[in-house]
């Protein structure tokens, strides 16, 4: 009998640490706002670029063409042109993922350096690395990546 | 005499300089600050921008957008998760014109961002409709994960060390004196979750710092309000 209601009162700790703290264990629902309809919730779309993993190099986007975007960057030096899976490039950051690109999705991941680079919204950066991401087929632009050693203003 | 208007000059210089944000774009916003936030929305029945970009004018951009602000375990600022509309230029190296020395491209489309320390990501989001009404929202949906949506589909999820945020933000962006947006602008439903539970707004602050004569107030009442749940920005 005292096992069983240490046991019933570790479940239910257990279950307000999870709801207090958030965690949406499977099977349960995330909160929505007030006035919205919880069945609308998509959380894993469709992928509007799918996995084109079949589809022939000479059919995409050629390195050449890459090649001239970074000599577009006249200030920046290139450092890397590759052609990769869009998994692969989300897995090397590490901190966010979508499904709105197929995993296997053939991207071209360029890496640039910058002693400065002045963007639209943080202002001046020094000692940069970017990295942009092209969807090899359409040449869209997917991704933008900065990391910086100084600079930047923005208010957060 | 001379010396102390100096000395006043100075001061007042120095206290300027402290207040004042350091920011170079134009905006107009408002903000929820210094509560426990697991979550950010609002609803917007017109996300029409116009930034007048032109290959003459390749810097020009407006944004639509909000954003949820995190403070580290020190209680030092670090960095946002932010979704929005965007109109006019995007930093973009196959661009075919540049802004300074940077090729840019012209976009009418969303976007996803955020910053964490000194790093920086940046994702167009395109097929979703840009007329009429929409929904944004930033919402933790799991222990560190943290989702952001357009009408109420996911179009990316983030894991950060924080389990809150600390500031719910909404308005406007630009860099460009003249952008336009559908005037008055309305945002609804101003709702943040906190305690696992979403409610409106019961306060807020306003943020206008532009020259531009834009102006947000709480609310749908002209001359200002205190319905935090719902904004109105103008432009001239």
């Amino acid at each position: 009998m005292k096992i069983r209601w240490q046991i019933i009162t570790a479940v239910s700790a257990l279950s307000v640490v999870l709801v207090a703290g958030g965690v949406f264990a499977a099977g349960t629902v995330a909160p929505r706002p007030v006035g919205t309809d919880p069945a609308r919730y998509v959380e894993h779309p469709t992928p509007q670029l799918p996995d084109n993993a079949n589809v022939p190099e000479s059919s995409l986007i050629p390195r050449e063409q890459i090649l001239s975007y970074a000599e577009n960057e006249s200030t920046g030096q290139l450092v890397s042109a590759e052609l990769r899976k869009w998994q692969d490039h989300e897995r090397q950051y590490g901190n966010s993922v979508t499904t709105l690109i197929g995993p296997n999705r053939k991207v071209w991941v360029m890496t640039m350096k910058f002693d400065t680079y002045e963007d639209l919204r943080l202002g001046t950066l020094k000692d940069v690395q970017a990295v942009y991401v092209y969807d090899a087929q359409t040449g869209q632009m997917l991704h933008r990546h900065l990391d910086w050693k100084s600079g930047g203003r923005r208010e957060e | 005499m001379r010396r102390r208007i100096k000395v006043f000059l100075t001061s007042l210089l120095a206290v300027l300089l402290l207040t004042t944000p350091v920011l170079a774009n134009e905006y107009t916003r408002v903000a929820n600050l210094g509560t426990t936030i697991q979550g950010g929305y609002f609803y917007s029945p017109d996300v029409s921008l116009a930034s007048y970009w032109w290959s003459g004018e390749p810097c020009r951009f407006i944004v639509k957008t909000h954003w949820l602000g995190f403070d580290d375990s020190s209680g030092n600022t670090n960095g946002w998760i932010e979704i929005g509309r965007v109109d006019g230029s995007m930093q973009d190296a196959s661009g075919s014109v540049k802004c300074g020395e940077l090729p840019v491209k012209n976009y009418d489309a969303y976007y996803v961002a955020t910053q964490v320390g000194s790093s920086y990501d940046e994702w167009p989001v395109t097929g979703f409709s840009t007329s009429g009404g929409h929904s944004f929202q930033v919402q933790r949906t799991g222990t560190g994960q943290w989702t952001a949506y357009i009408d109420f589909t996911s179009v990316r999820t983030f894991t950060r060390s924080e389990n809150d945020a600390v500031r719910h933000r909404i308005g406007f962006e630009s860099n460009y004196t003249d952008t336009w947006f559908s005037s008055p602008s309305e945002t609804t439903s101003h709702q943040i979750l906190t305690n696992g539970t979403w409610n409106t707004w019961s306060s807020g602050s306003r943020e206008i710092w532009n020259t531009v004569n834009w102006n947000t107030i709480f609310g749908t009442t002209a001359g200002g309000g205190t319905d935090y749940s719902k904004a109105t920005s103008t432009h001239p």
